[in-house]
């Protein structure tokens, strides 16, 4: 209690409370930009947190990756361009919804379930933290391997219209992820010569080519004719939070919890736990048909359980060091720059700092309603805006932001064909969303594959022979039979109906 | 530019057969049957698999034309206007360095601009102010070390 006690001391000092809310603010401003990522957000804060007290510079971490999550919906919503990874799951819905004049329907639940899933997945950092991360950290390569082997089903489950072109998706996705030097020979591979691509392709470039160039290009095709019915103005966004509240509260539960728990696995972030709640929810809807038409019920357990994942990824990164994303892996640098060195040791022999970083947990996703509000009344200015006005105005800034991921041109390059490839996939009915998660999880399901198979010499036995690891194997082919049954059982009927989608006007 | 099964099913069937062929070739980690190969050899073997079944589907279904060009595709004016903004992406690659952050950034969103039927007044004010502020934001308040070139330094 003590510690507790020292903990609101730690806290309530005028500088911590300020670098936080101006954190928050740093966070919802760059997550909103499409193509920076709240990745990229806690990065560029790193320098600033060194002039700064230990538990300050940790929470205006917290505070500012919260943030960049959350604001990563608002361009999502209002421009089809996801501003963060993270909100690329449930674009389409928050779209649809917001060229249907209900934009504060969509933006609505992203606020308040962001921030009731942040608040979630911080309970659980709070009291299960050592419990839970020694279960995680009993996991081995095949249990990896199998996690990101049932995220990837997922994520070809997401485009499910047609599961050949899905797989083909991500296909393209993981020959992506394979390019470079980082295999586990250390061989370069599909570089094709360059020295740049050693390095392999960087994440930030693909996805602004992927949704943002490809966006441009549609929108310079089409000419100026196309003014889409975009809304004069976002309307009360607390309007609907009863009616949610009390229509989708399963939903919103269940995205928490999957949310935390696939934040604590490590490796895992806040985008693969958007993308598998996305696809569970879909799975267990009463109206699965309407998704990624304008249906608030995917936003909801998708945007729930990105904010939960984002808190219960430390989980692991406090108890054990070991990151749960790649912003927790930003985190324990700075963490170890602060003295505050990540360990068991530190819940022991310093208690009151961890207890501080908890309480800004939870006055981050507080403070995110009202400064969430704000950005969401000063960003429908977006709409007023026509799109032959905003479309150079995204290519310029799109042009620098692929600039930025590494300070060279090379980012501009893989913008620019990620941009044709993105264009091409759509017109072809290719989903987009299995190639994006294939980049994501490629390296991480190769590395334990690879490892798997060299410690148990090519016996693939070693694959389920242990608990877990054959715990997710049954769920994964239990997943894949019912893949191939809804695939084969109404095979005759499907194809004679499908007819490739008309490109947008 | 939508491609029919079948001609979709050969440009994968061919870029998994490269693929294959390519990581195949790749050396393993010494004295291990795995490495470098094995991963790529697997996505290659998949893509394989699907191209197959596009052909089948496509060829299933019978005839199609192998590409199919939308209606943008056919009005010139919305392929010229595609291969300018891809050109205007190729001019930054090449010339920003050279040329420095501003003065290409305000070509590209001038012809941006135009392309997309601005005024003119309107194209120049608007290339002038998104160019500068662009260029607070990012080199002078996220320190990104944006090509200064032909352009003096600004004050700021």
């Amino acid at each position: 209690m003590d510690a507790i006690a020292q903990a609101f001391g730690l806290v309530t000092t005028w500088d911590v409370i300020f670098s936080v809310l101006l954190a928050s603010i740093f966070g919802l401003f760059v997550g909103a930009i499409p193509g920076l990522t709240a990745t990229m957000a806690t990065a560029m804060l790193v320098p600033l947190t060194f002039f700064m007290e230990p538990v300050a510079a940790v929470g205006a971490m917290v505070a500012c990756s919260a943030m960049a999550i959350f604001a990563g919906d608002i361009p999502g919503a209002l421009l089809r361009i996801p501003g963060t990874p993270a909100s690329a799951a449930y674009v389409e819905d928050t779209y649809r919804l917001t060229q249907k004049g209900k934009a504060e329907l969509g933006l609505g639940a992203c606020v308040l379930f962001s921030a009731l899933g942040g608040l979630f997945g911080t309970l659980v950092l709070i009291f299960a933290a050592p419990s839970l991360a020694e279960f995680a950290i009993k996991f081995s390569s095949p249990e990896y391997f199998w996690i990101a082997l049932l995220g990837l089903t997922c994520a070809v489950f997401m485009g499910a219209s047609n599961p050949a072109r899905g797989l083909l998706s991500l296909f393209i996705g993981l020959t992506v992820a394979s390019v470079g030097l980082n295999n586990p020979a250390g061989i370069p591979r599909l570089t094709f010569g360059s020295t740049e691509m050693l390095a392999g392709i960087d994440f930030i470039p693909v996805m602004i080519g992927i949704f943002a160039i490809s966006e441009v290009l549609r929108t310079v095709m089409a000419g100026t004719g196309a003014t889409e019915g975009a809304p004069r103005a976002v309307g009360n966004i607390f309007r609907d939070w009863g009616w949610m509240l009390k229509n989708y509260w399963a939903q919103s539960l269940r995205g928490n919890v999957t949310g935390t728990a696939i934040g604590i696995l490590p490796g895992a972030g806040a985008d693969v736990a958007a993308y598998v709640s996305y696809a569970v929810s879909r799975r267990f809807s009463k109206t699965p048909e309407k998704y990624g038409e304008g249906h608030v019920e995917g936003v909801i357990e998708a945007a729930a359980a990105n904010n939960a994942s984002l808190s219960s990824a430390w989980v692991p990164a406090l108890v054990f060091g070991i990151p749960g994303d790649t912003i927790t892996a930003i985190v324990i640098g700075v963490l170890y720059v602060k003295g505050m060195n990540p360990g068991p040791t530190l819940f022991m022999f310093n208690p009151q700092t961890i207890y501080a970083v908890f309480l800004i947990f939870i006055l981050a996703n507080l403070i995110m309603v009202p400064l969430g509000w704000g950005l969401i009344k000063l960003s429908k200015n977006i709409l007023r805006v026509p799109k032959q006005v905003l479309m150079p105005l995204i290519l310029i800034f799109c042009i620098v932001g692929a600039f930025a991921s590494n300070n060279a041109v090379y980012g501009v390059t893989i913008m620019l064909v990620f941009g044709i490839v993105g264009y091409l996939m759509e017109e072809n009915g290719i989903p987009i969303a299995p190639c994006v998660l294939g980049i994501v999880i490629g390296p991480i399901l190769e590395k334990n594959l690879i490892s798997t198979l060299i410690k148990s010499q090519g016996n693939l036995l070693d694959f389920v022979n242990r608990p877990v690891a054959f715990g997710i194997f049954v769920l994964f082919c239990l997943i894949w039979v019912a893949i191939i049954w809804s695939w084969i059982r109404p095979r005759e009927r499907e194809e004679a109906a499908w007819v490739p989608e008309e490109p947008k006007p | 530019m939508r491609f029919s099964d079948s001609m979709l099913g050969a440009i994968f069937l061919v870029a998994g057969i490269a693929l294959g062929w390519y990581s195949y070739e790749l050396p393993s980690i010494p004295g291990q049957n795995y490495g470098a190969s094995t991963f790529p050899f697997m996505i290659a073997l998949g893509m394989i698999a699907c191209s197959a079944r596009l052909i089948y589907v496509g060829w299933r279904s019978g005839k199609e034309p192998p590409v199919f060009l939308s209606e943008n595709l056919r009005n010139p004016r919305a392929l010229a206007a595609a291969l300018a903004t891809i050109l205007l992406i190729v001019f930054y690659i090449l010339f920003s360095k050279r040329l420095g952050f501003i003065p290409t950034a305000f070509l590209i969103t001038l012809c941006m601009f135009l392309i997309l039927r601005v005024s003119l007044l309107k194209a120049v004010v608007l290339a002038i102010f998104a160019s500068l502020a662009c260029d607070f934001i990012f080199r002078t308040l996220l320190l990104v070390p944006l090509p200064s070139g032909i352009m003096p330094r600004l004050p700021w």
